[in-house]
């Protein structure tokens, strides 16, 4: 079983809540380009949707597959993704397998929601219910 | 830099030479001044030769985030653009919500210096430490919102761009810098751009910022804060009508003016209602780190043209809407679209109309003075044309380009009629019903802003005290107060909405604290907010502006709205010595020794 966050676009509002607290807590550092969860629009679009971008395991886990060095590797207790920092060679062939992986190149680590350890704070914080966990695949 | 929170340095661009260099911040600078508003009066203060021409090459554009910006303090998004008024001739900053301020640190920068005129159109290019200044010779004449699309089509969708528009290239005093349509609106800054040839600007930050506390700690820390707003009862509302809430309701208490402030009541508010408004919103935006959510989209139509953009705000509404004695919604959503698109402040615009219609009730502005425009009261059609005329600078609107008192004074007559202070044109509350709105108009550095003291709390929302709204005792001292205390509001930088959603004096402190680690209490809050407010002040009686200038126009004064049957009226040159006292300011309205002893400056 995998659990993951399950994200409603049409309440999101652009706050930037998630991937702040969501960097904090990893990288002990407000670094929204490096969050596990990222929203993004097109701003060539008037005021368009977001997409977010999260791990919600409908890449039938390339990310591990891609991995050459078993840095990624599936935590079935959590039913997570997890990174072993230890293994990984900065190859970033994550990255290219999958849209929802994300990189923190300053302090070389693979950025991949693990659910924090089953509280997750970007539900938590956003003020729009936008965030649900709760997914399961 | 020992704090964090700051980014810890300034980039500071010559236009004119193209060189691009770092100042760095220092622990004294953070201390005596915070951020933001505080960053700009200390460094325009020192910097700017005094005299200088606003729209010359001396002149200087800075940029300041505060220590809470993109720190996920509650609503700290903003960023501050501080400028010489083109318009005023004062110091001026000018603030825009949206993610550009938290962009820029997590670029690694606490604010820019822009200084020079550049040889021919550019956009600057911050790409975290890599800047650069790109030819923007495609860009030029474009609309605000076109500029934008065209830099992001060029530089990605990940950098956060704000751009000038028409109305700053043509150097309209009243012209504004847009991030999307976040303006930073008031005092002109787009005339400054214009004059500069910066077209835009545009940045990503990828390097993100520290705080001083472990994550846990100050997540949880953060949290409380959030949770303050979150719970507070007023809440709901912002979340769903904005600042446009607040317009039937003061209008119910005859604080809302009609007509250029010939009265303070709007016959009929029901067609500009914010339940009116409200069926326009087809999504909600908030800005960076906000939890309030005051922004939404709207769309509509207007003599068969649709329209999808931001809702329009509360004073907005007001200045092209009953200012002008208009109530049409759909024709003052329009009027604010055309200013947005042209990148001038919708505020001294609608003022500036209000003007001509009351100069031409009177007589003294003529169709053919006004080019065959007809400034009848509540004309909703002549609202888009007369602003195009406006930022095109030709026949009469070279004239209203200028603002309503720039007009009158164009014009030789009519500046009885100007409703403004140093320039600046007056907000939505009514001074003869929010006296503390009528001393602070008269007071603030850059003119009638309602933003430097929004006494309209404490005299009526009940938020901070129980004050009588008509009477101007005890005001003196509220107005220094609050404008003391929004100082800090202003250079951390949050929103001033939070003022009424239970953040307190106590809490701006802790804003200050947690993030940077340094130990502020509410007794320094206002004294650092006495410091900005005394610095602001060194600056503008440098540039020549004395006790005179700090007044309300003569109808504020002396002439009562017809809709008040009590007929109150706002004397406050009644208590300005009363008010200089507070300020330790003497007789002449000048900061006195023993104050700048006292606040170091």
């Amino acid at each position: 079983m995998a659990h993951y966050i399950a994200f409603d676009e049409e309440k999101c509002v652009f706050c930037d809540m998630c991937s702040g607290v969501c960097s904090l807590n990893k990288l002990e550092k407000i670094k929204p380009s490096a969050a596990c969860i990222r929203v993004v629009r097109d701003p060539l679009e008037s005021f368009g949707r977001p997409s977010c971008t999260v791990c919600d395991m409908t890449h039938e886990r390339a990310c591990i597959e891609s991995c050459p060095v078993d840095a990624l590797a599936f935590d079935e207790q959590a039913g997570v993704v997890r990174f072993i920092a230890e293994l990984c060679t900065m190859c970033e062939s994550c990255l290219d397998a999958c849209p929802n992986v994300g990189i923190d190149r300053e302090s070389e680590r693979i950025m991949i929601c693990d659910l924090c350890d089953g509280d997750p704070l970007c539900v938590k914080w956003c003020p729009e219910g936008a965030l649900v966990w709760g997914g399961t695949s | 830099m020992k704090y964090a929170g700051y980014a810890g340095k300034f980039l500071t661009v010559d236009l004119s030479s193209g060189k691009i260099a770092e100042l760095p911040m220092s622990d004294d600078l953070a201390e005596a001044y915070l951020g933001g508003r505080g960053f700009i009066a200390k460094l325009l203060y020192d910097r700017l030769p005094r005299g200088i021409d606003p729209l010359g090459p001396q002149n200087e554009i800075i940029f300041a985030t505060g220590p809470a910006t993109g720190t996920m303090i509650p609503t700290a998004s903003r960023i501050a653009v501080g400028v010489k008024s083109p318009l005023t001739g004062t110091i001026s900053a000018s603030y825009m919500g949206g993610h550009f301020g938290p962009e820029l640190k997590y670029a690694g920068w606490d604010g820019i210096i822009i200084s020079g005129v550049s040889p021919q159109p550019v956009v600057l290019v911050i790409d975290d430490d890599k800047v650069e200044l790109r030819d923007a010779a495609a860009l030029w004449g474009r609309d605000t919102q076109e500029a934008q699309r065209l830099m992001s089509r060029e530089l990605g969708p990940e950098f956060r761009t704000g751009a000038i528009g028409p109305g700053g290239e043509t150097l309209m005093p009243f012209a504004n810098f847009l991030h999307v349509q976040h303006a930073a609106g008031r005092g002109g800054p787009g005339a400054v751009f214009g004059a500069k040839k910066l077209k835009g600007v545009a940045v990503r930050g990828t390097g993100g910022v520290r705080v001083a506390p472990r994550a846990a700690e100050y997540i949880a820390g953060c949290k409380e804060l959030h949770d303050i707003i979150m719970e507070n009862p007023v809440r709901p509302a912002f979340r769903w009508a904005g600042t446009t809430g607040m317009l039937p309701v003061v209008n119910e208490a005859v604080g809302l003016p009609w007509r250029n402030h010939q009265d303070d009541q709007v016959p009929d508010v029901s067609s500009i209602h914010n339940e009116e408004i409200a069926k326009y919103v087809r999504q909600y935006e908030a800005c960076s780190g906000c939890n309030v959510i005051c922004g939404s989209v709207v769309e509509f139509e207007r003599n068969g043209k649709e329209y999808r953009t931001e809702r329009i705000e509360h004073e907005s509404v007001w200045a092209l809407g009953p200012d002008c004695g208009i109530v049409d919604l759909t024709a003052i959503f329009e009027a604010n679209v055309e200013c947005d698109l042209a990148g001038i402040d919708t505020m001294t615009a609608g003022s500036t109309i209000a003007w001509a219609m009351e100069m031409t009730e009177r007589g003294l502005l003529s169709k053919a003075d006004a080019d065959g425009l007809d400034f009848t009261w509540g004309n909703a059609d002549v609202l888009v044309p007369a602003i195009k005329k406006m930022v095109s600078r030709q026949g009469i609107g070279e004239l209203l380009s200028l603002g309503s008192r720039g007009a009158a004074r164009a014009l030789g007559r009519g500046e009885e009629y100007a409703m403004q202070v140093k320039g600046l044109d007056m907000a939505a509350y009514a001074p003869r019903g929010f006296t503390g709105m009528g001393l602070s108009y008269a007071t603030t550095g850059r003119g009638a802003d309602h933003n430097k003291a929004f006494t309209v709390a404490a005299e009526f929302l009940g938020v901070l005290g129980d004050y009588d709204r008509y009477s101007l005792e005890g005001k003196p001292e509220l107005v220094k107060r609050m404008q003391d205390s929004t100082a800090i509001i202003d250079s951390l930088i949050m929103c001033m909405f939070t003022v009424d959603l239970g953040i307190t004096v106590e809490l701006y402190a802790r804003c200050a604290n947690l993030p940077t680690g340094m130990s502020i209490t509410a007794d320094d809050v206002y004294t650092i907010g006495e410091r900005i407010n005394t610095v602001e002040r060194l600056f503008n009686i440098e540039e020549g502006f004395t006790r005179a200038d700090d007044t309300l126009p003569r109808r504020m004064q002396k002439e009562a709205a017809p809709s008040d049957p009590r007929g109150h009226t706002c004397p406050v040159d009644d208590v300005m010595d009363e008010y200089y006292e507070q300020r330790q300011w003497d007789a002449r309205g000048v900061p006195t020794e023993a104050l700048r002893e006292r606040l170091g400056v």
